[in-house]
């Protein structure tokens, strides 16, 4: 391959003057768009760490299923002083191909080009093909590598005439005012700033490389000159801004082949748009296996912290999970995985970290985690074990107080199923919070070790026996006899024995249970949208 | 008779099929070996219209010269205009979504039956001259009418139950029919053969707008609809009628849920009756701007003015446009020394552009059709698709 040649000697001179001669032509120009921004650009791609775009849809289409579109789409490199250069596909693979399957619409950026800056064409052809997809309700991803239009092209009036209607045609954007609509996902792939930023906010799955892309508002360039001082890019948008400071990532590859098994996996666990349900695959891990090992990995000291995952891990086939947001606000666990070859949402609060607690964090993360298994019809398993909601001037800070009326608002209007399972700790409002009937819970069962109660055992001593302490006359023996009180009084089976829990479930029977209620929505339908549940069911 | 017991019956029950649920009203039959609900109009009662419809199965309607227009209208859409005044008005039929061929014997008024889109999906007359406007397709008898309801039905039941089998379209290269150089002469019919499964198609003719083939048929296994200009005509130029057909058999796709596949080798449209063209074209622009159904685009030759955008060449909106290297894209047609200089576009400039998808071998165009149809069909039965 070389380096894309100057513009007059890629286009025909004159129109081709048989059928033979047309085919010779055809096939010199898709030779010619298979090369990319030549060698040179290519392998400085490598070296930043990246793939070209063919690499990424190679990766994520199932062997031989991709077919590109618009591949003799030509742009125009017009550098003042240069001779103009010829832009090979204008800088943008679009197609489809099937992902375990299934029917995905892709495009990818070609950063070997002008950074991955878009021509006229280019944006013509992703117009195109989002309005594809959209008509077909066919999911699609969206490489995204700079994504900005070419700076010749936007200079100038021109900026108002021609991009403005190019923008206006583009989706995700537009994608989400859609009532039906199919998975968008952006897989951030270079230096991402404006548009590939913006519609990652509405898509359904956004990956980051780490190490190799970064997302933004505005590159470091740009920043320098607003505020000044050093900055990389890495430090603006890189995976631990995203990853872990600001969550708006949902999955960061330690590689790019990495984050594209994400999308797969992904794309895999979702149906292909919002009125179909998910699919059941057939699973070798039997539906009624019994989990011994969750004796061994929750343990039943309260204060004792111990890993959720391991809890979900046992309890989904072959211990997939798929983790959503996996390094932000860890003291909560989303993830998709299948039960009996059930596609199932897991919501888990983890003790390993801050003891499972429900801050801000976790609920912004909860809150787009639900909104995403409500859209695409996925039952959601909740596992909860958590000692309430985080207080103090510190979340007052980041509006504690709107961010639990968000999380109850949006648990009410839930209209896919939830089981909720008590594993141990469930105090306060956010037991109420997290799948409690009240709150869009369609069952809910307890293990033996859970404990409900508006506050912890010793939170309530502390109120409750706050006098006598203050007067001086609490003694150690009425403390504990009062904690053995509350402890008693907050056992799970009290509930039961009202019948505000739906049955006491012994941890090895777990996933029999989650798979025979998942088997019996399958039943009746996931894909089924019911009206919205009603505020109170008690 | 119940539907399964119909079945285990099978094909003896088909001879005379059409004349013997004339005679009855109503009854179940089967007609190229699929069973059909017939209605006869003028004799059937509101119950036994009802228990038609609720069968799911295609329904064949006849209406002879003695069926009130309230019947005839009754077919399909003056449910939904006004369902307080109709019987039938508990039966949801857009959401039964299936076939209805009205069947007009002789003497029987086409006008009294509504377009298609509300109306039947496809209307036969028998002995009619098919000049009434809304006659899709003229039969000599009876028996002719039984046979294009069969050949009919091979369509429209894939419709409803999914893809058919793929059948290989008619042996041989389009690069031997159809010459490189624009004005070769060749038939579409030709090219419609080797695209469709084993060169078959349904036409949905009207003998008075023969300058545009208009066909059903399928592809892969995937059914649709095909419309073709005609370049051996006056090289494909479209008159009113013919702009009319178009817009008729739109509105017919898009109520049988078909895709639309346009092959565009026109020269534009002909300024015979300038006040009925400019009508004719109003309407049809409003048609082909807003499909119902996913809509691919070959252009073969010619692609000039208002002729090849009504047929989804470039200007109204498809989800899928290639051209054959031999294409010719321009605003209006032009002749070699035009005073306005060169008006075309070759399909290399065009696809550079990225104002069409692709450039593509003729024989490749049916392999990437399929592949095409078999992403666009997988939206439900009941959705459309919108715009860019």
């Amino acid at each position: 391959m070389s380096s894309p040649a100057p513009v007059a000697e890629t286009t025909s001179g004159g129109r081709p003057q048989s059928w033979a001669e047309a085919a010779q032509v055809l096939a010199a120009r898709r030779e010619f768009a298979l090369g990319m921004g030549g060698e040179a650009n290519i392998e400085k791609q490598r070296e930043k760490g990246r793939l070209t775009p063919r690499e990424r849809v190679e990766l994520l289409f199932d062997p031989g299923s991709f077919q590109e579109q618009g591949a003799l789409a030509l742009g125009t490199l017009i550098v003042p002083g240069r001779p103009d250069r010829a832009a090979p596909a204008d800088g943008i693979v679009v197609g489809w191909g099937d992902v375990v399957g299934r029917r995905v619409c892709v495009i990818a950026d070609d950063g070997t080009i002008a950074a991955g800056a878009r021509g006229h064409a280019a944006n013509r052809k992703a117009a195109a093909i989002s309005a594809f997809a959209r008509n077909s309700r066919l999911p699609l991803v969206w490489f995204a590598e700079s994504s900005v239009n070419r700076m010749q092209h936007v200079m100038g009036a021109q900026f108002a005439g021609d991009l403005e209607r190019e923008l206006g045609a583009l989706p995700p954007l537009r994608f989400m005012s859609s009532g039906l609509r199919a998975p968008t996902v952006i897989a951030i792939s270079g230096q991402s700033v404006g548009r590939p930023s913006f519609a990652a906010m509405v898509s359904e799955f956004v990956t980051l490389n780490r190490g190799s892309s970064a997302m933004a508002l505005a590159g470091p360039s740009i920043v320098r000159a607003a505020i000044g001082g050093p900055v990389t890019s890495d430090e603006l948008g890189g995976a631990e801004m995203h990853g872990k400071g600001t969550g708006l990532v949902d999955y960061v590859g330690d590689s790019e082949a990495d984050s594209i098994d994400g999308i797969r996996r992904f794309l895999d666990y979702l149906p292909p748009y919002t009125g179909a349900a998910p699919r059941r695959l057939p699973s070798d891990d039997p539906g009624d296996r019994l989990c011994p090992e969750l004796y061994d990995i929750v343990p039943l000291a309260y204060r004792r912290a111990y890993d959720m995952r391991k809890v979900a891990r046992a309890v989904v086939d072959n211990g997939e999970l798929l983790e959503i947001k996996g390094d932000f606000a860890r003291n909560l666990v989303t993830a998709l995985a299948r039960i009996d070859g059930w596609t199932v949402g897991i919501v888990a609060n983890n003790p390993l970290h801050a003891a499972g607690i429900v801050d801000p964090p976790a609920i912004q993360k909860l809150v787009r985690f639900v909104q995403l298994c409500n859209l695409y019809n996925i039952p959601i398993v909740i596992l909860q074990d958590q000692p309430g909601v985080m207080v103090g001037p510190g979340v007052e800070r980041q509006q504690i107080v709107k961010n639990v009326v968000w999380l109850s608002q949006t648990m009410r209007s839930v209209t896919t199923p939830v089981l909720t399972v008590l594993v141990r700790k469930c105090y306060g409002f956010s037991y109420l919070l997290l799948g409690a009937r009240m709150n869009g819970g369609d069952t809910v069962v307890a293990w033996p070790s859970a404990s409900i109660s508006l506050a912890g055992p010793e939170a309530g001593v502390a109120t409750v026996l706050a006098a006598e302490e203050r007067a001086g006359t609490l003694t150690d023996e009425r403390r504990a006899e009062v904690l053995a009180a509350f402890f008693e009084d907050s056992r799970a089976r009290h509930a039961a024995y009202a019948g505000r829990l739906d049955d006491i479930l012994e941890p090895e029977q777990t996933r029999a249970f989650l798979a025979r209620q998942l088997a019996l929505i399958g039943i009746r339908g996931a894909g089924i949208r019911y009206s919205p549940k009603p505020a109170l069911r008690q | 008779m119940t539907t399964k017991e119909l079945k285990k019956k099978g094909k003896a029950a088909e001879a005379g099929a059409l004349l013997a649920a004339a005679a009855s009203g109503a009854d179940l039959r089967y007609v190229g070996g699929r069973p059909v609900s017939f209605v006869h109009c003028s004799v059937a009662s509101a119950a036994s219209l009802r228990r038609a419809l609720r069968r799911r199965l295609p329904i064949v309607a006849i209406v002879d010269k003695d069926t009130s227009d309230e019947t005839a209208w009754s077919l399909r859409g003056s449910w939904s205009a006004a369902p307080e005044a109709d019987p039938l008005s508990t039966v949801d039929v857009e959401r039964l979504n299936r076939p209805l061929i009205a069947l007009l014997l002789e003497g029987a008024d086409a006008g009294a039956l509504a377009p298609a889109g509300e109306g039947p999906d496809i209307v036969i007359a028998v002995r009619g001259d098919g000049d009434g406007g809304d006659v899709d397709l003229a039969v000599a008898d009876v028996a002719g009418a039984e046979a294009a309801i069969a050949e009919a039905l091979v369509v429209l039941q894939s419709v409803t139950h999914g893809r058919g089998t793929v059948v290989p379209p008619a042996p041989g290269s389009l690069t031997d029919v159809v010459p490189f150089e624009l004005d070769g002469a060749y038939d579409m019919t030709d090219v419609v053969a080797r695209l469709v499964d084993g060169g078959r198609t349904v036409p949905i003719a009207r003998p008075h707008a023969a300058g545009v083939s208009t066909a059903l048929a399928s592809i892969g296994g995937i059914p649709v609809g095909i419309m073709a200009s005609r370049p051996e005509r006056d090289q494909g130029r479209l008159d009113s009628a013919e702009i009319r057909r178009i817009e008729r058999f739109v509105r017919l796709t898009g109520a049988l849920r078909l895709p639309l596949v346009s092959l565009v080798d026109t020269a534009g449209e002909r300024w015979s009756d300038s006040a009925d063209l400019l009508g004719a074209l109003r309407d049809a622009l409003l048609a082909v701007q807003s499909p119902a159904t996913p809509k691919c685009v070959v252009i073969t030759g010619r692609a000039y003015g208002l002729g090849a955008a009504l047929m989804g060449a470039v200007a109204a909106r498809a989800d899928y446009v290639v051209a054959w290297a031999r294409a010719d894209l321009a605003g209006r047609a032009y002749t070699e020394d035009d005073e306005l200089g060169p008006l075309a576009t070759s399909p290399f400039a065009a696809v550079e552009a990225a104002v069409i998808h692709e450039v593509l071998e003729p024989d490749a165009t049916r392999q990437a059709l399929i592949d095409v149809l078999g992403s666009l069909t997988t939206v439900g039965a009941d959705e459309g698709s919108d715009g860019h």
